[in-house]
């Protein structure tokens, strides 16, 4: 699971998209999968009767559980809904953009998401950090802020804090309300100070957290790093081939598993996305190349 | 002003909007410091949204009636 970077996600995606995005539902999308399983996860006492899954990781991510919250078929499923409600498809896109990153995201660690569930429930992981949901909030949060998760929220930080354009006031104003019915329909009750606050709450929530984790972690609890692939392996982590079938899978996504390809794969990627493109191009042009033989001519007789 | 509505460069964003920055910083530190000493505050969303509301919107509010001439 991810933490900080469910909150950061939106404004990076509303920097690039603009007016092409609706802001609301695009951060509604990015919170759905957890808002609707992760409670159950930790567990809550209601009128001292505690509610908590047996197997946390299970209903999290898994089938029989809500692990369907987290495939990309569920967040289609929700937007067609939203459009059939509203006729807007602005709304309807920027809601399975924002859970489609989310989903996404939460490949990132030793359990993954069933993405492309209910066609197959096989769970697609990076496995770059432990998942450890079912040790209990503090535990995991301490696990992940000592692993390749907080690097990972981190990138979001900086990503976030790099697009500080979407967080003027004069974006808001010129973009994000011109784009989102909702800041029309806000506006109505609320002054555009309490609108714009709003607006900038899940970045402050974001930033704020992820500082305050890292600084109880390592300050005040003293839990340690350990930013090995599939890390801290401190603490007892749950695999996705625990939960769902196929212990030896072949499928692009376990065998990124393998710290190599994964960070190869990171690296290509951030190549692509920045416009280096050419470089890496040019390089495998210039790679020798296996010749090939020429064919032989049959003689004919 | 760019047509997204986002001024031209950094500099000109914090010179228009230092204090509105400043308070936002002031919130966040606060915010990290009583988070910090009871983790229990970081892990809700409504109550980060309401603190920082309380933070940017009310009590800008109450002190300028407060402190109004």
């Amino acid at each position: 699971m991810s933490w900080a970077a469910h909150d950061l996600e939106p404004y990076v995606i509303q920097k690039h998209m603009g007016r092409k995005v609706a802001f609301v539902p695009l951060l509604i999308g990015s919170y759905a999968p957890d808002m609707l399983s992760k409670w159950f996860v930790y567990g809550v006492t209601l009128a001292g009767l505690e509610l908590k899954a047996d197997t946390p990781a299970q209903f999290h991510r898994g089938w029989p559980g809500a692990g369907f919250t987290h495939s990309l078929t569920f967040g289609v499923l929700i937007g067609l809904i939203l459009y059939a409600i509203w006729r807007n498809k602005v709304v309807a896109y920027s809601f399975v953009i924002g859970q489609w990153a989310h989903a996404l995201t939460d490949m990132g660690d030793t359990v993954g998401s069933m993405l492309f569930f209910p066609f197959t429930d096989h769970l697609f992981a990076f496995g770059a950090w432990a998942y450890a949901g079912q040790t209990g909030r503090y535990t995991d949060a301490g696990a992940y802020f000592s692993g390749l998760g907080f690097v990972w929220d981190g990138v979001f930080v900086v990503w976030g804090i790099l697009s500080w354009r979407v967080l003027t006031r004069g974006y808001f104003r010129e973009t994000v309300a011109v784009a989102d019915p909702f800041w029309n329909w806000a506006g109505r009750y609320l002054s555009e100070t309490t609108l714009v606050a709003l607006y900038r709450a899940s970045f402050f929530y974001g930033v704020a957290r992820w500082t305050a984790w890292l600084i109880w972690a390592h300050v005040v609890r003293s839990f340690a790093f350990d930013l090995r692939w599939g890390g801290p392996r401190w603490v007892p982590r749950v695999y996705a081939d625990e939960l769902n079938a196929a212990a030896v899978c072949k499928c692009p996504g376990c065998c990124s598993m393998r710290p190599r390809l994964g960070f190869y794969g990171i690296v290509a990627v951030g190549a692509v996305a920045k416009g280096r493109a050419g470089s890496v191009r040019a390089l495998l042009a210039e790679a020798p190349r296996r010749r090939r033989r020429p064919k032989r001519r049959l003689k004919r007789r | 002003m760019r047509g997204d509505g986002s001024p031209p460069t950094l500099r000109d964003a914090l010179a228009a909007g230092w204090r509105e920055l400043a308070l936002y910083l002031a919130a966040g530190v606060v915010y990290v410091a009583i988070g910090v000493a009871f983790p229990e505050f970081l892990f809700s969303w409504v109550v980060a949204a309401g603190y920082l509301l309380l933070w940017v919107v009310v009590l800008p509010l109450l002190l300028r009636r407060v402190f109004r001439p």
